[in-house]
């Protein structure tokens, strides 16, 4: 059974890029566009993780990862935020929100994966 | 590893949008009313094409924008005074960052110059700010952590994990650590440790309980392993011994797992770790050379490490994220990236669907079947219905190019030391993107020609009693399916006069010419007719209008020119909203199909001779003179034989076709009205491009050809003959 | 999400579990269990139609595991599903006849 990943990023091409590495090692992945079209994602199918930006426009990561956690069928999914160097402040936010992992951008794809394959195998 | 080259055409596009939206902020920096989110939207733009670009390996773009980047960061923090200067400066860091997206990273090392202009837009950059430790903070590069971990070992690997409580709450479950650790190499032995697991009734299902000892017989450095556990809690307690280790490591780790110590110990006994003498050893004697041999590695302070951040700060970030959220709620919620030319091919194809469909419609009318006539007319429907949304989808808001102007206008006035406020107007409507494309060269020169010679400097401004800052204004509305673009400023106005004596002084009128204001005002597309005494090097010598002119008749628009003395001038384009399919009246004349845009049409009526005035090519239509051709006239169309058909019709009336584009009128004279019809535009080959008054053709139903007619140059050519006839009359009463 | 049935039969009681038994539903099974749950017969697991279990679930089974031994009652896994004996394998967990 292969496992669904929601990837969630205003920037087109990091979703593209995050999409192509994940579906090419067997995930399924969904897209949104900001945090908003993401909680409308959730509906319908699960996930077993969700891959966020913080920076986003609508709704930004923390708040997503709040309202993800609010969630009962999600409130124990991993959530990944994607972070920069620099912005530890948002880290921890996003840590105190409910996000326990995260990868730094710019990242790799076989960064990615690897951060993936650690959370859902 | 997979194919990204559709991600890099995203990469571009996005980058474009990005520099687009960096460069509208920018521009708007001093005018914004929230300046906070202004710098925001320029951080936000910076910043996500820095990670693409890293992603993508793009490290020339990152380098830069880094930098960029993190002043743009302590700018938005207000530790940085954000003036004018600074703005200007962002904006040419932005025009390097474009630059650099168009570069090749091979190109790029190769290319001395703009790597030294990047260094002194850096260096630039850096004048800005006072503090050196904040310096050092924009400079600072994502270095990364010297490791001494990454040696490679092989052998047997002995790893310790015990898990904070909550880890499963989190999402983070010892299966998949484990499973990912059983991807590097081999589970030679793993026990898993109950211990800890409270009685039934203060049992928390949720919480971890487990300890796990294991032991990994695989070839990877100590820092893949512990990136299995890198998201762990700093709770967490996570030991890694290397294969080969010193024994005393193995007995610190023995000492420290407060669980079965005899079980751990067996499990590194049975695996040739260490002996069980010295695991007795261990056990028994508390030696202080293992208290002190630390090898713990707890992964979790690691994590909270740069924690000390005060509260009104968080709360500032806070705040700015609720006003970000607020602004773009309208601007990017469901847009998909559809590549144009699909969107073309998709055009052309409901263009031909439509031909085809009023084939059928031919087909079912001879066929006198009346529910095929009800089944083709609702395909015909739907086919219109497909056309009109297939075509909306090309609609694009002008805002955006309206927002180019902003930089132009900037610049110019910059340039000219003049200083313009630019205001837009109408930025929300629509026309076809590939109209828009070609729009942008006529209006540019428009532009810079308002600034250049239109509006005065301040001083002259305030001697004439204006506001010293002059208007320049850009505005677009709908009109009976035109788009009607303007460019007015308040500027000093057209100086007739000198129009006219420079339009003597190179030929292009007699002396003796009365011509008429309007007339006056259009000298100015003439070919090589410049009035500025001084010729700037921003509008040129005097090249552009004329060129202005012919762009925008290529789009089958027209421009003119309105101008008051002191009151300013503006320049008036019309243009059809889209060049590919239009709604038509089909007419004939002398068996030759013609088209006319429906749009353009007024009314169409019998063509009474006796109406039309003094022989002239004008008749009256309620008061008002209008001019009007004839088709066979204009396009020379041959009188052929008639058939017994037509010469029983012969005494029948020609038919005039009250036409109008924007203030003119002018009536066209054919032989039949056949109707409306739908119109797929076929561009005229090369050849017919000269020919005045036909603007492309079209196949009908039944497999003919149809002439388009271009309206707005008839209209002219009728308007000019009638004007020239006016006056040859005049000149011959004179006599 | 899951579906738990808790029988008696003369060899012992039986307790059912179908669907998933991780984080998500450990909770509700753990309450489920801690009211229906005697020492005085024996256990038997019927772990077949589990589809999915994580360190929750099967930390859960470890628990009752653990309680059972401590009143000297045997526990007896019938049949498990391959989502079942995947956890077990992966963390070396016996089968609960050996402990007896």
């Amino acid at each position: 059974m292969s496992k669904n990943i929601l990837v969630v990023d205003d920037s087109a091409s990091v979703r593209q890029v995050v999409s192509i590495t994940l579906t090419g090692a067997g995930y399924e992945v969904t897209e949104a566009c900001d945090g908003k079209e993401a909680l409308t994602k959730l509906d319908g199918r699960k996930f077993h993780l969700i891959i966020s930006d913080v920076n986003m426009p609508n709704m930004d990561g923390i708040s997503l990862v709040k309202e993800v956690k609010g969630l009962a069928q999600y409130k124990f999914t991993p959530i990944v935020m994607l972070t920069t160097e620099g912005s530890d402040e948002k880290k921890k936010q996003g840590q105190e929100a409910g996000a326990k992992a995260w990868i730094v951008k710019p990242f790799k794809p076989e960064q990615l994966l690897k951060t993936v394959s650690i959370l859902v195998p | 590893m997979s194919d990204f080259s559709g991600a890099m055409d995203t990469f571009y596009a996005e980058a474009n949008d990005l520099l687009a939206v960096m460069e509208e902020e920018l521009i708007g920096y001093d005018n914004s009313v929230d300046q906070k989110e202004s710098l925001n939207s320029v951080f936000r733009a910076a910043h996500t094409i820095k990670g693409s670009s890293g992603i993508f390996g793009l490290n020339h773009i990152v380098d830069f924008t880094h930098v960029v980047e993190n002043l743009l960061d302590i700018a938005r923090d207000g530790k940085v005074n954000v003036e004018h200067k600074l703005i200007s400066l962002l904006l040419k860091c932005r025009d390097h960052i474009e630059i650099l997206v168009h570069t090749e990273e091979a190109d790029f090392k190769n290319n001395d110059e703009l790597i030294k202009q990047g260094k002194s837009l850096h260096q630039s950059l850096l004048t800005f700010i006072d503090d050196e430790t904040v310096t050092n903070d924009v400079l600072a590069k994502q270095s990364e952590s010297p490791n001494n971990k990454q040696q490679v070992k092989s052998g047997l690997w002995h790893i310790s994990i015990r898990l904070n409580q909550d880890c499963l709450r989190n999402g983070m479950d010892p299966v998949s650590f484990i499973r990912f650790l059983s991807t590097l190499g081999h589970i030679h032995k793993i026990e898993t440790i109950s211990e800890n697991l409270p009685d039934f009734d203060n049992y928390d299902p949720e919480s971890l309980y487990l300890v796990y000892q294991l032991t990994l017989d695989a070839e990877v450095s100590q820092e893949t392993i512990e990136d299995a556990f890198m998201f762990v809690e700093e709770s967490s307690d996570i030991r890694i011994v290397p294969p080969n280790s010193d024994v005393s490591e193995y007995l610190s780790l023995i000492k420290n797992s407060p669980e079965d110590e005899s079980m751990l110990g067996q499990l590194l006994v049975s695996c040739g770790a260490i002996t069980e003498s010295e695991l007795f050893e261990a056990l028994s004697v508390q030696s202080d050379a293992i208290e002190n041999g630390d090898i713990d590695l707890k992964l979790g302070e690691i994590l909270t490490e740069k924690n000390n951040i005060s509260s009104n700060l968080v709360d500032g970030v806070l705040n700015q994220q609720k006003e970000i959220r607020k602004k773009s709620n309208i601007k990017e919620s469901n847009f998909i990236r559809v590549d144009s030319e699909r969107l073309d091919l998709l055009i052309n194809l409901i263009g031909e669907l439509v031909i085809n469909s009023q084939r059928i419609d031919l087909i079912s009318e001879r066929l006198k079947d009346a529910s095929l006539n009800e089944a083709v007319e609702s395909l015909e429907n739907f086919t219109e219905e497909i056309r009109d949304a297939a075509l909306d989808l090309r609609m694009v808001p002008i805002g955006a190019t309206f927002q180019r102007f902003k930089r132009v206008v900037r610049d110019t006035a910059e340039a000219l030391d003049k200083d313009i406020n630019l205001i837009i107007e109408g930025a929300e409507a629509e026309l076809d993107r590939l109209m828009v494309e070609k729009l942008v060269d006529p209006l540019t020169h428009i532009v810079r020609n308002a600034i250049d010679h239109g509006i005065e400097s301040s001083e002259v401004r305030l001697e004439k009693n204006k506001p010293a800052k002059g208007i320049l204004k850009l505005s677009a509305y709908h009109e009976a399916g035109h788009i009607v673009i303007e460019v007015s400023d308040d500027g000093k106005g057209l100086d007739s006069d000198k129009l006219i004596k420079k339009a003597i002084a190179k030929g292009i009128i007699n002396e003796k010419d009365s011509i008429s204001t309007q007339e006056v005002n259009q000298l100015i597309f003439h070919p090589g007719f410049s009035t500025a005494e001084n010729v700037t090097d921003l509008s040129g010598r005097g090249v552009g209008m004329d060129v202005v002119k012919r762009n925008v008749e290529g789009l089958q628009g027209s421009i003119e020119i309105e101008s008051k003395p002191n009151k300013g001038t503006t320049f008036r384009i019309r243009l059809p909203l889209t060049l590919a399919i239009i709604d038509g009246f089909y007419v004939e004349s002398e068996n030759t199909n013609f088209i006319i845009p429906q749009a353009t049409i007024v009314e169409c009526m019998d063509f009474e001779q006796h109406k039309s005035i003094d022989n002239r090519h004008c008749i009256n239509l309620r008061g008002d003179m209008i001019p009007f051709i004839r088709l066979k006239e204009i396009f020379k169309l041959k009188n052929r034989v008639k058939t017994e058909d037509e010469v029983l019709l012969s005494n029948h009336r020609e038919k005039l076709v009250i036409v109008q584009f924007g203030d003119n009128m002018a009536g066209i004279l054919v032989d039949e009205l056949n109707g409306e019809i739908q119109t797929v535009v076929k561009p005229m080959g090369q050849i017919f491009q000269l020919l005045k008054g036909i603007g492309g053709s079209t196949l009908l139903g039944n497999g003919d050809i149809a002439f388009i007619l271009d309206v707005p140059q008839l209209i002219e050519v009728a308007t000019d003959r009638e004007n020239k006839q006016h006056r040859e009359r005049e000149k011959s009463s004179e006599r | 999400m899951y579906k738990l049935e808790y029988k008696k039969l003369k060899k012992g009681n039986r307790i059912k579990i179908e669907g998933e038994l991780s984080i998500y539903s450990v909770k509700s099974i753990y309450e489920e269990i801690k009211i229906s749950l005697s020492y005085k017969n024996k256990l038997l697991l019927d772990l077949y139609h589990i589809t999915e279990m994580d360190s929750a679930g099967l930390q859960l089974i470890l628990l009752i595991q653990r309680e059972f031994k401590k009143y000297n009652m045997p526990i007896e896994i019938e049949k498990q599903s391959s989502a079942v004996s995947d956890l077990f394998k992966l963390f070396n967990i016996k089968l609960f006849k050996e402990n007896f």
